[in-house]
């Protein structure tokens, strides 16, 4: 704050013109009451202090202006070397030539006012007041005769006539005043020309006392305005018997003539003297007037030299920080153009450049601001899709993914963004053929494909419709390809269920009805001809209508089954423990004597899942018979059912395993083992996989089959328990 | 503003020894320490009395003054001194300021006359002179004061007074040239202390 006053009121032009002005007219009127003059000699210790309070002022400014300076060299502040030169500059072209003349003026007046005085004038004044002396003492003496002669005949007087006697000494010898003073100092009488005078002169003590020694006394009083009076004082002998001692004090006028001339001596004498005497004082002040002069100017030319630098140089700072501002990006910046100089010009140049700038900055902006747009809305489109979109650039690196493609394929494909299409593989290993299409399909010729791609994935089989265009080139960026691929997998196994389920329907139709007619008449054939025949025909006849019923019973039990499979599913979820229903299904087989070894290995540790418990355990049922089915003609079968948690990516899961020792599945059946009608086993229906795999489909899980490495078949089924992420990852098997 | 009765006037009093100091210090700056050094002047008031009667209160008084010898010097060059004796009437106030009731200043001028080789000695205010041959007697007839009337006013008897002088010697009235030198050197520092005495009405 106190800066910025500073500022404010001194670094102004006109204060500064202004107190430079008031300093000089100071300066006029100390130099004027140096002279002695009337007019400011009652002035001059104030126009001392005034000049004194100046300069310390401008001083201080000049230091204020310094420190400033000095602050902003710290700062490496723009401009502050530049305003360093010209103010270093300025200074030493003003203060050289101040310096001199303040010298030679100095020099000058040591020498004026020593040669005002000389030896002669001195010698001639003082031979002045002596002469002035010796006149005036021959008319002391003349007057001291005269007082004598008054006194005789004052002595001679008697006391009564003395006053007088005295009128008319004073009347007779031209005397001023005649007083008769006794020996106490009264006096006892006087006579005086000036009326108007009531008390009479008295004489000085120390004249008194001269006078106790009966000593004359004749001496000059001087008058301060001007004029001389001769005083004689002589004692006066009474006639009296008590021999009592008077004194007569005469005062004589000096002639106007002698007492003008003596006054004029006398002043000349005494200025001279004076001025003799101020000599030294005299010098001291007009030096100290000189000094006042030379530090004005000298602290005027440093601040006019730090106000011209800084008005020199403002323009260049600003244009600087302005450079710089714009260097970091800001544009708006705008100077003021002060001047019509070649400086001016610079500036407005730059207010050119700076404008051009801020437009094409603007245009640029605008340009984005659009491609961001379209950017936004392809995206916006893109993600509303119901097909998984792929972009690739001409360097198959991943440009663009809609939210569809990571839901189609279970990952999160954002952040492949950017990478190599190769990268997706190499982090999703189930993404191979996906990736492998791509980039089979990228070397050919064809502007867009289409191709069914089956992934195996976490969530099991995965069947995608990938259609597939190249990027026209355009520039740089050009020569891509865009991917649009769809999840089909729910719609080819729709459309097996559907068919499965037709023909399940049909058959139960279609077939059922039937058998029992071909039953019935089978039966009816038997009871009336078995026991007409002969023996030999009727046994003929017996095994053939047992044939015929025990089949019809076996095609019955078929087509339940196929029923079963149609069946719309009615499933009822609740929260279930799997470990129970594994635990209550295995004791059904474990206590029924047979040589097959049933064992669990329930190592899970969360086992509460939501299912439909009666389903589950079918599921189990049917597992379960078929792999006793399988080991059937195994030496030391087992059966192991087993449980454990899995965590894939973000899922929970509880995963279900039946194993066993047989066979296991051929090569040529294990892709389509859970598809109805496939089965290993003479006597299977071909359904049991196939209700296995819709019952863990109802419960929103997934199915797989495998033959282990040591021999042995294995499915598994995996549940959702939930979405909890754990750190370990244990991969399936 | 001040009024003249102030007996403390601090912005004056500020202003003033503002005035000397900034003097002082400009000039110490540039003056030759040797200015400083000489024989000290001295003005002491050595007895002083206030008493009234029918037309007032008169003072009798009476101050020593030794000059020093820059001063003598300067008076024998015929360089006029003034002595200025200034005596207030105060009034006392316990809680606050004391006031100036009366004030009166006696001004003298003592100046040597080459040509009868005498002192004159001038009462400025009144225009009464006295011619002496010896520089003490001079001196003395400067200090004494007889019956100076101080004021026709009468004195509030339930009020305090006290009766204060201080003699002082005039710098201002020295040629220019030498008023500065004056100014910064204790040469020409005469002045006396304040003499102050209660007033018994």
């Amino acid at each position: 704050m106190a800066a910025g006053t500073v500022k404010r009121i001194g670094f102004g032009i006109i204060p500064m013109l202004g107190l430079f002005v008031l300093l000089l007219l100071s300066l006029y009127f100390m130099s004027d009451a140096t002279h002695n003059s009337e007019r400011f000699g009652r002035m001059y210790s104030i126009m001392l202090g005034i000049n004194a309070l100046g300069l310390v002022l401008l001083g201080a400014l000049v230091v204020a202006n310094i420190v400033s300076l000095v602050r902003q060299h710290r700062q490496k502040a723009v401009g502050a070397r530049m305003t360093s030169r010209l103010v270093i500059m300025f200074v030493i072209l003003s203060v050289v030539p101040v310096l001199v003349v303040y010298y030679f003026s100095l020099q000058s007046i040591q020498r004026g006012i020593d040669s005002w005085f000389d030896v002669r004038i001195e010698r001639g004044l003082d031979d002045a007041l002596d002469l002035s002396r010796a006149a005036l003492d021959v008319r002391l003496n003349e007057v001291l005769n005269l007082t004598l002669r008054m006194a005789d005949e004052i002595s001679d007087a008697a006391p009564t006539t003395v006053p007088l006697t005295l009128y008319d000494l004073r009347i007779r010898t031209g005397a001023a005043e005649l007083s008769l003073i006794g020996a106490d100092g009264r006096i006892i009488a006087s006579s005086s020309a000036e009326l108007s005078q009531i008390m009479p002169n008295q004489p000085p003590g120390e004249i008194l006392l001269l006078l106790q020694n009966r000593q004359h006394y004749i001496g000059l009083d001087p008058v301060v305005e001007g004029g001389l009076y001769a005083r004689a004082l002589v004692p006066v002998l009474s006639a009296r018997a008590d021999g009592e001692v008077f004194t007569l004090q005469a005062l004589y006028e000096v002639s106007e003539r002698i007492s003008t001339l003596a006054d004029s001596v006398q002043r000349a004498y005494t200025h001279y003297n004076e001025l003799a005497y101020l000599r030294k004082p005299l010098k001291f002040s007009y030096s100290l007037t000189l000094s006042i002069v030379l530090m004005l100017s000298l602290l005027a030319a440093i601040w006019a030299a730090f106000h011209s630098a800084r008005r020199l140089v403002a323009p260049v700072r600003d244009l600087a920080a302005a450079t710089r501002a714009v260097a970091e990006g800001d544009y708006s910046k705008r100077l003021s153009v002060a001047s019509d100089d070649e400086l001016g010009f610079l500036v407005r140049s730059f207010n050119d450049m700076t404008r051009r700038l801020t437009k094409s900055r603007d245009h640029a902006n605008r340009s984005k601001r659009e491609v961001e747009g379209q950017r936004a809305y392809l995206e916006a489109v893109l993600a509303s899709l119901s097909s998984g979109v792929i972009s690739l650039g001409r360097d198959s690196v991943i440009r663009a993914i809609n939210r569809r493609a990571s839901e189609s394929l279970g990952v999160d494909l954002k952040e492949c963004l950017g990478q190599d299409l190769s990268k997706l593989a190499d982090e999703h290993a189930f993404l191979q053929p996906f990736v492998d299409v791509i980039t089979r399909r990228r070397g050919d010729e064809d502007a867009s494909w289409r191709e069914e791609v089956i992934l195996h994935g976490t969530h099991g089989r995965l069947v995608l419709m990938c259609r597939g265009t190249a990027l026209q080139a355009s520039g740089r960026r050009g020569g891509g390809m865009v991917v649009v691929f769809d999840d089909i997998t729910a719609l080819i196994q729709a459309q097996r269920d559907a068919a499965w389920g037709e023909v399940a329907r049909r058959l139960a139709h279609e077939i059922k009805n039937p058998l029992t007619p071909i039953q019935l008449s089978a039966e009816r054939l038997r009871h009336r001809y078995m026991n007409r025949m002969e023996p030999e025909d009727a046994e003929i006849l017996d095994r053939a209508t047992r044939t015929i019923v025990n089949q019809v019973e076996a095609m019955k039990q078929m087509v339940n089954a196929f029923s079963e499979y149609a069946r719309v599913p009615q499933v009822n979820l609740e929260t279930m423990d799997l470990h129970e229903v594994v635990r209550e299904v295995l004791d059904l087989y474990r206590g029924d004597g047979s040589a097959v070894h049933v064992s669990a290995q329930l190592d899970a540790e969360e086992s509460i899942m939501e299912g439909d418990a009666g389903r589950i355990r079918q599921l189990l049922h049917n597992l379960i018979k078929n792999a006793l089915e399988a080991v059937k003609d195994v030496e030391d079968a087992q059966v192991l059912v087993a449980t454990r948690n899995e965590y894939q990516a973000d899922l929970n899961l509880l995963a279900l395993c039946v194993s066993d020792n047989g066979p296991g599945f051929d090569a040529g059946v294990l892709e389509n083992v859970f598809e109805p009608y496939v089965s290993t086993k003479p006597k299977g229906s071909g359904l049991g996989l196939a209700i296995v795999k819709k019952i863990v489909e109802e419960h929103g899980g997934y199915i797989s089959a495998e033959t282990a490495e040591g021999g042995g078949a294995r499915v598994i089924v995996r549940f959702m328990l939930s979405t909890k992420t754990r750190s370990g990852d244990n991969r399936p098997a | 503003m001040c009024t003249q009765k102030q007996l403390t006037c601090p912005s004056l009093w500020v202003h003033a020894r503002a005035l000397h100091m900034a003097v002082f210090l400009f000039a110490s700056l540039l003056v030759s320490p040797a200015l400083f050094a000489a024989g000290n002047g001295e003005l002491n008031i050595r007895d002083a009395h206030a008493w009234h009667d029918n037309d007032g209160w008169f003072l009798d008084a009476q101050y020593d003054i030794r000059l020093s010898s820059g001063a003598q010097e300067a008076l024998e060059n015929g360089v006029p001194l003034v002595f200025e004796l200034r005596a207030q009437i105060v009034k006392t106030h316990k809680w606050f300021w004391d006031v100036v009731e009366f004030e009166r200043t006696q001004r003298r001028q003592l100046q040597y006359h080459a040509l009868s080789r005498s002192y004159l000695v001038k009462d400025i205010s009144s225009g009464s002179q006295g011619v002496y041959s010896q520089l003490d007697d001079a001196l003395f007839a400067v200090g004494l004061v007889d019956a100076l009337h101080l004021t026709d006013a009468t004195l509030d008897s339930k009020r305090q007074y006290v009766m204060r002088l201080r003699g002082s010697h005039d710098i201002e009235s020295l040629p220019t040239p030498v008023r500065l030198l004056a100014y910064v050197s204790s040469e020409w520092d005469m002045n006396s202390q304040w003499y102050t005495w209660p007033l018994a009405r």
